[in-house]
């Protein structure tokens, strides 16, 4: 009787057998993908054939396309739920547009170099981050609805700061940054790859924490308080973890969207909307996701590159219409 | 547990002031809360849930201060039953029990073996047993209605509040929530927010009548029930027959 009664239920069992089955498959695509690029190199011949072109170019590049999916996908989760809107994605609070404005500045300026054009942007869209938090939290309690308000308000001054540099600047500059836009996880250092990927990772575990609180919180905010949610302390937790994790990939890879929209929505439709299983789903899921995409591209279309940004929809959007079918 | 209001106020900008100035409500009773639409009934049962937060006055919940406990602390002595759910996500019966049980947890809200008990129990009291895996919108609205009861009940509080919890009931599944209602009361303060001037008559130990935000009549036990008092809170006329109370159409 006991038994019957658990089905549905979540368990710390289940939940490690869900991390590790996702963790397991997740490794042996980021594994598989490595051989693929240019030239096909045999797993067992990764660090002796031709190392410079393994660690400099193919590694560093899959690590990046998993971190962005991964981190994306896991923030337009708790981000649908929290701001009970099935369109909000990772970039709704204006991170994403912040961040295009410092890489504008940085062409601007004429700052050569990878590393300062990603500086400036990642501080960009850090100081929105507080900025937005600021205004909200003057606005009343700061709630899902006073961020995303100014959120989305900031995004409008944004895009128009973005289109009047296009405007008055040359071509060169408007190529530049419409491909920064377009997202890429080509020419990055392997040092810096493993460091984001690491703190996208810690930040992903301190919003998985919040799970418990996401699924009472579905149920309306005055369900959540009286379940013993906390709302102040969680609203800070999902904002500041969810835009840190947008801010890093964004600044390092540009705006790839789809990710943080989509992946969780098809993740949701088939597991359910339990947040203890579906984040651990929805992070591995858009890592595993973007890595595929990204590497079926660059093999396909070698030696040209595509844009990342610009072709995660063209596989993503038939699949997920397909779900969508299937369900309705 | 009691609880003690003391200068308990809080105004909306629309004008509207609740103004309690001292009331007590007593443990192992059931209070109904009557009042005009706007009088302040669902105000006040969210300032003692903690829902709202009180800007001024004190509410002791079984000695303590709610302003001194945490969410989870107070989740932990009083639930609150809301007249219907603001959100239908597609989630089960079962989910709903579950988040009673949140507050217990260790922030995962992982259950364990008394959790899964007073979950079963709950389901139990409240005739769902078989609809436990039935997602919500899968639920009439007497069955929805129980449910959040059921989500009180495994929250296992020893203050229950009620926010209308007999709207949009038919007449079956009103005898049943009262029906439910008489079976936890005992060691529990439980709080009724209620239209029906006939089911309060017939359910409450004592009686709370708000009108603007202010108390209007207190009835603390059932001889002092007083029809002419409901009458001037409603503005109708409401009659004695058979032992109900019965509004008058004319």
């Amino acid at each position: 009787m006991q038994n019957v009664k658990k089905i549905n239920q979540v368990t710390y069992s289940k939940i490690f057998f869900y991390f590790f089955i996702c963790f397991a498959v997740s490794v042996s695509i980021l594994f598989f993908s490595l051989s693929f690029g240019g030239k096909f190199i045999n797993p067992f011949e990764f660090f002796s054939s031709d190392s410079a072109v393994f660690m400099s170019l193919r590694l560093p590049r899959v690590l990046a396309d998993f971190m962005v999916g991964a981190g994306l996908s896991i923030v337009g989760c708790s981000f649908q739920t929290f701001f009970r809107n099935p369109l909000a994605d990772p970039f709704i609070l204006g991170i994403a547009g912040a961040a295009a404005v410092g890489v504008a500045f940085s062409l601007f300026l004429g700052v050569s170099g990878f590393i300062p054009t990603q500086i400036l942007s990642l501080s960009f869209a850090l100081v929105t981050i507080f900025f937005v938090y600021w205004v909200a939290g003057g606005l009343s309690s700061v709630t899902a609805n006073s961020l995303i308000l100014v959120g989305v308000g900031l995004n409008f001054f944004f895009t128009s700061i973005i289109t009047f540099f296009n405007s008055v600047l040359s071509e060169s500059f408007t190529k530049d940054l419409l491909m920064w836009y377009l997202g890429s996880t080509v020419f990055l250092d392997l040092n810096i790859v493993f460091i984001s990927l690491l703190i996208v990772a810690v930040l992903s575990v301190i919003l998985y924490m919040q799970s418990g609180k996401l699924n009472v919180y579905l149920l309306g905010e005055s369900f959540a308080v009286n379940s013993g949610v906390s709302i102040k302390q969680f609203s800070l937790i999902i904002y500041i973890t969810g835009s840190l994790i947008t801010s890093v990939s964004v600044a390092l890879c540009g705006a790839i969207g789809f990710v943080g929209i989509i992946i969780p929505h098809i993740v949701k439709i088939i597991a359910g909307l339990d947040h203890r299983l579906n984040m651990i789903l929805c992070f591995f899921a858009g890592g595993s996701f973007l890595v595929i995409i990204d590497t079926f591209f660059k093999t396909v279309f070698f030696p040209y590159e595509v844009p990342i940004g610009a072709v995660t929809a063209i596989i993503g959007t038939p699949f997920f219409i397909y779900i969508l079918r299937r369900r309705i | 547990m009691n609880i003690d209001l003391s200068n308990v106020k809080l105004g909306y900008n629309t004008g509207f002031t609740l103004d309690i100035d001292k009331f007590v409500f007593h443990s192992k009773l059931i209070t109904g809360i009557l009042g005009p639409n706007g009088s302040g009934k669902s105000t006040l049962l969210k300032l003692i849930s903690g829902i709202i937060d009180s800007p001024a006055g004190i509410i002791i919940a079984g000695g303590r201060d709610i302003k001194t406990l945490s969410k989870a602390e107070l989740a932990r002595c009083i639930s609150y039953v809301p007249p219907q759910l603001d959100n239908f996500p597609m989630i089960r019966v079962f989910n709903l029990l579950e988040a009673g049980r949140y507050p217990y947890s260790l922030g995962f809200g992982i259950l364990d073996k008394k959790d899964n008990e007073k979950i079963n129990e709950a389901l139990e009291i409240c005739d769902l047993t078989e609809k436990r895996d039935l997602f919500l919108n899968q639920l009439s609205s007497g069955e929805l209605q129980r449910a959040l009861i059921a989500k009180a009940i495994a929250q296992d509080t020893e203050i229950v509040l009620m926010d209308e919890p007999f709207s949009n009931l038919d007449p079956k599944f009103t005898l049943k929530i009262i029906e439910i209602i008489e079976s936890i009361k005992k060691n529990k303060t439980i709080i009724i927010a209620v239209h029906d001037v006939n089911i309060a008559h017939y359910l409450c130990d004592k009686l709370v009548g708000l009108k603007s935000g202010r108390l209007y009549f207190e009835f603390d036990n059932r001889s002092e029930f007083d029809v002419e008092k409901i009458n001037s809170l409603y503005e109708v006329n409401f009659r004695h027959m058979d032992g109900n109370v019965v509004l008058d159409f004319k």
